[in-house]
């Protein structure tokens, strides 16, 4: 057991806290957020600097790091910037699937094209009717000779309308509910796909957030991601890993908004006192920062899981379930630190609060992460 | 009696500084050892030294410190002197570590004050970027020392007058240079940088109309350094966000900040960085810029800016 | 062109309060994050550069501790082909003199064309290093370069001078240059970079393989010893002038004389 970072794992961690430093300017952000503009050139860069997907193996333009490289960047950049950091979590979203289950000509077209930054991909499972449960889709993907016609629609996708392809979770054997469901990998501009938003959102104002409808889609044979009537599984076991990623954006989240409060107390003055100095302000911190060592601790330890073992689902849902509770919590407190200052834009802090809340809901609200905890606790129930 | 040798950089506070920093060490004889001195310079000189060593001037006339070496260090080596002194300017660090492994000497840099301490030399600098001040001591040296000053550092104690005895010398007849001056360049006119800025004049809300700008821009011209601001200012648009100091605009970290009409409010004090030392024009005795500057003058500044900058321009010709 | 490039990894105290420790003689660094020098990380950058137009290598060396290695790490990553790390337990508390020392012996019969330093170190801020290696090996010296360039057996460099003035110099190779910021921008280093540095192998080099004999080096070959760290006195709230206005505006003009603003 050693508690200890590699020396590439510190080395990474360290390039990632200076590119977000160097890049993540603050103006920039505040004015990304305004305008709800996608951080186009820092993803760009990011992916020259092989940030993005470095856990895809070489001959996909990644650098064969794994999930735990990978969440100790999303800490970094979302320690620096909670929006933009989030948009590169997001900017490959869903491409494990296809690492996983791909076909070669799959992998060497689509993760190739995340990683050089020539597009974005979006995950497409949520459906209007059907929110964190996937067991039943309605969305569904017809044989038509070689070609499978698709129908349907999806909501709460991240990415949607500025994506290059979307990864569906569609039904293609409707009578056999999640055991008849397959996934396709759909460039985003066919004909019959169309795409509405969902409106103004809470944070994560940079990133779009979408409706995408499909009308007799028609894809090849060769948009089959993975095995026929075998989507269901492989989403969730995706899902394990990366509910990993959302905990360490949670993670860097709460860091950032608790950085920045220190910053504030130890410069603030109340009744000619430094803030920093009453008691009550102490334990509020000492707390925080029990918190947050403990979400990355277990954060750390699902990302070790996932990379020596296999990822595991009791160990990434809690690590997302108390990451985001961490994060919401710690991100609020910081704001209250803040006094009136933390209400105002200029001061980011309410930013991370709105953009950590997130993290509770995404890729399987607090609740879901509970059902599968206490599922793996309690095994089967006769 | 101690021999002491400086090097000098330039005729006016420079030579005056190395003077007394010399003679802050006790009984001492000063040497003061010149590349290149006017008459009149030289006369300057007589009057802070003991003696004035005059070599001719480099080849181009500047600063040139491998030719510099070249004359100095056979002088170095054949007397031994106890201690050599230059400034830690940009041209006595081209310069002073060279001399320093060629004459086989502990290098004492950019102190702040000097002290004998038999069987060594001790001194003040500061580390960390001016937060740390440390205290060092060289030890016991046959070669003797050799110390660069922080500029400014010893203005303290007046030199006593020196015996003045001038002294012509030659340049080696073997010196081979190894580095050519091809082109002095003057800074660029037009670009604004504050937070490179090593003087900076902050004007806030104090400053009422936009046009009374003038008179603050006209103070930072004087002294050298450039014109910034706090939030309020660029709200109103009267100055560019470029010249904005803060938690919301630029992190500076001069060396002077003359704060004229500002209250001095975290958010624009949060910007300031590495404790310059720091000046308080305002009216109101309460500001709370009185607290953190290290110098506060309660006023009027529409009456006292213009008078400062009188008195700086009066000062520098 | 072989280039060789000596950095140094230091604390970052710019965000941090500091707090003098208990043997008077060392920060508490409980908060202090390590990185390489900014002088030096620019040095590595004009190094690189450098190679990239004309070829050659590049090595990048420190004397440091075990940790320090990685900022040799770093400089591999942003392109740098071979580190030397100059470690031992004998050199401990090495002063500038003895950190020249140590790096003119790793440097002693190896063919240089350009020995690049950072001008001045953000920790210590003696901004001798490269000057004591230049005279230890009888090299031309250039200070505080703000621009590069080789042409042949020469380099072109421009440096700052006195009174914001900046000059520039042929100056024959070898040659040693130190670097001020900004001279280029220094890329960042890049996961890819990381990935590559890993399976390299960094020499470490002690007193044995320096051939430096001593057993207790730095503590030998020290000239100078560190006896106190302290802060500077703070003021509690400004030193308010009185007088009329002509009186005050006297006495600023007295202080700021004083405090280098005249």
């Amino acid at each position: 057991m050693k508690f200890e970072l590699e020396k590439s794992q510190l080395d990474i961690q360290k390039a990632a806290a200076r590119f977000a430093k160097g890049e993540f300017d603050k103006e920039l952000a505040l004015e990304l957020e305004r305008t709800h503009s996608y951080p186009t050139d820092i993803w760009k860069k990011a992916c020259a600097e092989g940030f993005i997907g470095l856990h895809f193996p070489e001959q996909y333009g990644g650098s064969g790091y794994g999930v735990f490289e990978n969440a100790l960047v999303l800490e970094a950049f979302c320690r620096q910037d909670s929006g933009i950091g989030a948009a590169m979590l997001t900017a490959p979203f869903g491409c494990e699937i296809i690492l996983h289950h791909g076909t070669e000509a799959q992998k060497d077209h689509y993760l190739n094209m995340v990683t050089s930054g020539a597009g974005l991909s979006a995950g497409a499972f949520t459906e209007p009717m059907h929110g964190s449960d996937i067991t039943r889709m309605s969305t569904t993907a017809v044989r038509d000779g070689e070609d499978w016609v698709l129908n349907g629609v999806k909501t709460f996708i991240t990415n949607a309308g500025i994506c290059a392809f979307y990864i569906l979770l569609v039904q293609t054997d409707i009578e056999a509910g999640h055991k008849g469901q397959s996934m396709f990998i759909v460039d985003a501009d066919l004909p019959g796909i169309e795409v509405a938003s969902v409106g103004e959102k809470m944070g994560l104002k940079m990133i779009p957030t979408g409706e995408v409808s499909l009308k007799n889609v028609r894809v090849p044979g060769s948009a089959l991601l993975g095995v026929e009537n075998k989507g269901f599984y492989q989403v969730l076991q995706f899902f394990d890993e990366s509910r990993i990623g959302v905990a360490a954006q949670a993670v860097g989240t709460a860091q950032g908004a608790f950085d920045r409060a220190i910053d504030y107390i130890k410069g603030r003055e109340q009744f000619g006192i430094k803030i920093a100095k009453f008691q009550a302000i102490q334990h509020k911190l000492a707390e925080m920062a029990t918190q947050l060592e403990l979400a990355r601790l277990i954060t750390y330890k699902a990302a070790w899981f996932a990379d020596h073992k296999k990822p595991d689902a009791k160990l990434s849902a809690m690590a997302k379930y108390y990451a985001g509770k961490v994060a919401s919590e710690v991100a609020s407190e910081s704001m209250q630190l803040f006094g009136g200052y933390g209400y105002i834009t200029e001061f980011e802090v309410e930013r991370f609060y709105r953009d950590a809340r997130i993290t509770e809901i995404y890729e399987g609200t607090r609740e879901i992460q509970k059902n599968i905890i206490a599922g793996q606790v309690l095994g089967k129930l006769r | 009696m101690r021999e002491i040798f400086v090097i000098i950089e330039d005729f006016g506070d420079g030579a005056w500084e190395l003077a007394a920093a010399a003679r802050s060490l006790g009984e001492a004889r000063t040497t003061a050892l010149v590349c290149g001195a006017a008459e009149e310079n030289q006369q300057a000189l007589a009057k802070l030294f003991d003696r004035v060593v005059v070599f001719p001037a480099s080849a181009d006339g500047n600063w040139d410190a491998e030719y510099i070496a070249a004359c100095v260090l056979p002088r170095l080596l054949s007397e031994q002197p106890y201690l050599v002194l230059l400034l830690h300017s940009n041209n006595g660090l081209d310069l002073a570590p060279l001399l320093a492994a060629k004459s086989n000497r502990p290098m004492l840099a950019d102190c702040l004050s000097l002290e004998v301490r038999e069987p060594g030399l001790a001194a003040v600098r500061t580390t960390f970027g001016g937060k740390v001040r440390a205290r060092i001591f060289a030890k016991e040296s046959s070669a003797g020392y050799l110390a660069t000053l922080r500029p400014g550092a010893f203005t303290t104690s007046a030199p006593v007058e020196g015996a003045g005895i001038l002294e012509g010398a030659t340049a080696p007849a073997d010196y081979q240079p190894r580095r050519r001056c091809l082109q002095t360049l003057t800074p660029d006119a037009g670009a604004v940088d504050i937070t490179q800025a090593a003087i900076l004049v902050a004007v806030g809300r104090g400053i009422e109309e936009q046009e009374n700008l003038e008179i603050v821009q006209s103070l930072a011209e004087a002294l050298g350094g450039e014109l910034a601001c706090t939030r309020p200012v660029v709200d109103k648009k009267w100055l560019e966000k470029s010249r904005q100091v803060g938690t919301s605009g630029l992190t500076v970290k001069p060396k002077i900040y003359l704060a004229v009409g500002v209250s001095g409010s975290f958010q624009h004090l949060g910007g300031v960085k590495g404790k310059p030392y720091m000046i308080a024009i305002n009216q109101d005795p309460a500001a709370p810029i009185f607290a953190t500057a290290d110098v506060g003058i309660i006023g009027d500044l529409f009456e006292l800016v213009p008078l400062l900058e009188e008195k700086i321009r009066a000062h520098k010709s | 062109m072989e280039i060789y490039v000596c950095i140094k990894r230091v604390a970052d105290t710019s965000e941090v309060e500091i707090e003098v420790d208990r043997s008077g003689l060392a920060l508490e660094e409980a908060d202090f994050s390590w990185d390489i020098n900014e002088w030096d990380n620019f040095a590595v950058e004009a190094a690189v550069q450098l190679k990239e137009q004309h070829g050659g290598t590049v090595t990048a060396i420190t004397v440091g501790g075990e940790d320090d290695e990685e900022v040799l790490r770093r400089a591999l990553a942003m392109g740098c082909d071979q580190a030397l790390h100059c470690y031992d337990p004998a050199f401990e508390k090495a002063d500038a003199w003895a950190i020249a020392t140590i790096l003119a012996a790793a440097l002693k019969g190896r063919a240089i064309d350009l020995l690049l330093f950072g001008a001045v170190s953000a920790d210590e801020g003696r901004g001798q290093v490269g000057g004591l290696v230049a005279g230890l090996l009888d090299l031309p010296l250039v200070s505080l370069a703000t621009a590069l360039t080789v042409d042949g057996a020469k380099a072109i460099v421009q440096h700052e001078v006195e009174n914001g003035l900046e000059r520039v110099r042929e100056v024959d190779l070898p040659a040693v240059i130190t670097v001020q910021t900004g001279i280029n921008e220094p890329r960042y280093v890049s996961v890819r970079g990381i990935r590559k540095v890993a399976a390299m192998d960094i020499p470490v080099h002690g007193v044995a393989e320096l051939g430096l004999a001593a057993e207790n080096y730095a503590s030998q070959t020290n000239r100078i010893t560190l006896e106190e760290l302290f802060l500077p006195p703070q003021g509690v709230g400004a030193q308010i002038l009185e007088g009329s206005n002509e009186e005050m505006m006297n006495q600023l003009i007295q202080l700021l004389q004083e405090n280098g603003g005249l």
